[in-house]
């Protein structure tokens, strides 16, 4: 749906010149969330506004559909950009237009015809739960009803595509997450392409199906959501992961005290529930498990764990017990062999 | 009540036709002149915004330009803008005095300011906001017409308010030059006809008549505003 090949973006002022985009690569599948994730600064907003081009790569290629962007006039780019909705951390509505107005601003620009207005932003309205709020304006309402109102707006002119630049950063949690359940139905119900800018793993462990991460300019990583929490390659990513997954950290004396054994770190993905596993490890291999720490979390629509165990014994059991968690599906690291102790 | 009028302000009583067709002029002037200086000033003003850098329509020579000589003409000061205007009001409208003259001086004194006002307002309209509208596709005409003016609206309402304030008092010292007027009033009858009274009273009645405007305006500007 959306492809980015070698996009270079260097802003020039009298101080010099910054790159803010250094070679990106990027291909976004029709239909998919997409989340892009990175510290401040990391060139997020940079990167989301090449793709209705509010910002012109120095080189590269952006293409959205089958048009290439670069190659547009402004005016086919204006046509093409109807087709782009946008969504803005601080909303950016129009206070001096009533919810209705600010929905149908769109249709405006686009030169739709009055008398369609009506029928469009009352189901736009209705779809994000504002239709009794249409006379009122973007002042009398809250965080979470003028975004609400941002996206009824950017739904306006029926967009493939829809760019979220740090949608919710300016909500609380919970206005979050119900941000975050729409943001899903829309998805759903009019299979629209998403694509998520955020600096929080949480929004993406919710909805997004792949991610990328960006530092300094490039995608240092990048994959579907579970791959990437459960095999993050790279220390920013564990970083962000570790916002949304808890203290992961075990003492280290705490292992030293626990005397002969493994330690194992058993990754459950999907379908391996960690308690059953545990359970059935215990009764059909017939090893003891002391289990240390463990957490699971559903992402979008798969459940994810971690579990850290100690299983007392020799190196015959540890490798029984790998053996049939790997059987299972569990992905296994080994904190500390059987033999020797102490070591991680 | 009619003693007291009598008493206080004889002439006012003997002058009072005058001093109605006084009002009259004085209305004429302002209100003409608050008409033609927010048709120029308004452009100029948005033009001064969106001709500078990193706006709708970066032209970084025109912008130093417009704002040189928006600086010039806001600069001379009035009495000095009446008497080189004289020559170019005799071309336009065939005489250098009367209301008609004044309004020319008037228009080009204020017009500049209203500018500088209007810019400051169309300025704080938020930039996220324009880009919202370049998000949808919105052409820069679109872009002016739809979201800055109207964003900027209850801002220009009180620009304009502050002109009209400001062009009453102009047109006071401009009908000393003969433009007529409550000013004039004050001046010839009041002060050099020795006529205490109707300088008193023409006076009152320019404060009467900024308070009114000031209030409408502030009441439009509220209004308009729903932040
Ligand atoms: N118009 C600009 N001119 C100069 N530098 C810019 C401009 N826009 C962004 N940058 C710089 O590019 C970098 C990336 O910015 P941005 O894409 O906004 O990051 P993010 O959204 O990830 O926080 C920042 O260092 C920022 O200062
Ligand atoms: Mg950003």
């Amino acid at each position: 749906m959306i492809t980015l090949s070698n996009v270079v973006k260097v802003f020039k002022n009298r101080f010099g010149s910054f790159t803010a985009l250094d070679g990106i690569d990027l291909s976004i599948q029709k239909g998919e969330i997409f989340g892009i994730i990175g510290y401040s600064g990391a060139g997020k907003s940079t990167l989301v506004r090449m793709m209705n081009l509010l910002e012109t790569p120095t080189s590269g290629d952006v293409t959205v559909g089958d048009t290439n962007l670069n190659s547009l006039s402004s005016k086919d780019l204006r046509r093409a950009r109807r087709k782009i909705g946008m969504v803005f951390q601080h909303f950016n509505l129009l206070w001096s237009r009533t919810v209705y107005d600010n929905v149908a601003l769109p249709l405006e620009i686009a030169g739709v015809p009055k008398s369609e207005h009506a029928a469009k932003v009352n189901e736009l309205l209705s779809l994000v739960g504002l239709s009794d709020k249409a006379d009122l304006y973007p002042a009398q309402l809250s965080g979470g009803q003028k975004q609400r109102v941002g996206i009824a707006r950017a739904l306006a002119n029926d967009p493939d595509v829809l760019l979220c630049d740090e949608a919710t950063s300016a909500l609380d949690p919970k206005t979050t997450d119900s941000i975050l359940e729409l943001l899903k139905e829309i998805n759903r119900k009019l299979s629209l392409t998403v694509i998520l800018i955020t600096h929080e793993m949480h929004v993406i462990e919710k909805i997004c199906d792949r991610v990328a991460v960006m530092e300094s300019g490039r995608v240092i990583e990048m994959g579907s959501v579970v791959d990437i929490f459960s095999n993050p390659k790279t220390t920013t990513t564990r970083e962000f992961i570790s916002q949304v997954a808890g203290d992961e950290h075990i003492d280290a004396e705490f292992l030293q005290n626990l005397g002969q054994g493994a330690i194992l770190r058993c990754t459950f993905v999907g379908g391996s529930a960690s308690q059953t596993m545990v359970t059935s490890l215990v009764r059909e291999v017939g090893v003891e498990v002391n289990i240390l720490q463990g957490q699971i979390k559903r992402l979008k629509d798969i459940a994810f764990g971690t579990l850290y165990v100690h299983i007392p014994g020799n190196v015959d059991i540890e490798a029984q017990a790998i053996a049939y968690l790997k059987k299972n599906g569990v992905k296994v690291d080994i904190l500390r062999g059987a033999e020797g102790g102490g070591q991680a | 009540m009619n003693e007291f009028i009598l008493t206080y302000l004889p002439n006012v009583v003997k002058f009072w036709d005058y001093i109605v067709k006084a009002i009259g002029e004085t209305s004429y002037m302002v209100s003409v002149s608050l008409v033609l200086s927010a048709v120029l000033g308004i452009p100029l003003g948005i033009l001064l915004v969106i001709t500078g850098r990193n706006h709708l329509l970066p032209m970084p020579a025109f912008n130093q330009i417009l704002s040189f000589f928006i600086n010039i003409f806001r600069s001379i000061p009035y009495i000095v803008l009446i008497i080189i205007l004289i020559p170019f009001s005799r071309q336009l409208i065939g005489t250098a005095i009367g209301p008609d003259a004044a309004i020319i001086s008037l228009v080009v004194g204020s017009a500049p300011f209203v500018a500088r006002l209007v810019e400051t307002a169309i300025r704080e309209v938020n930039r996220g906001v324009i880009e919202a509208a370049q998000s949808m596709g919105a052409s820069n005409s679109q872009i002016i017409f739809k979201i800055l003016i109207p964003e900027a609206l209850p801002a220009i309402i009180s620009a304009v308010t502050v002109n009209a304030v400001a062009l009453i008092g102009f047109s006071a010292m401009a009908g000393v030059v003969g433009a007529g007027g409550l000013g004039a009033m004050a001046y010839n009858y009041g002060f050099n006809g020795f006529k205490p009274d109707i300088m008193f009273f023409t006076t009152v009645l320019l404060i009467v008549l900024v308070q009114v405007v000031q209030m409408i305006g502030d009441a439009i500007a509220r209004k308009l505003d729903h932040r």
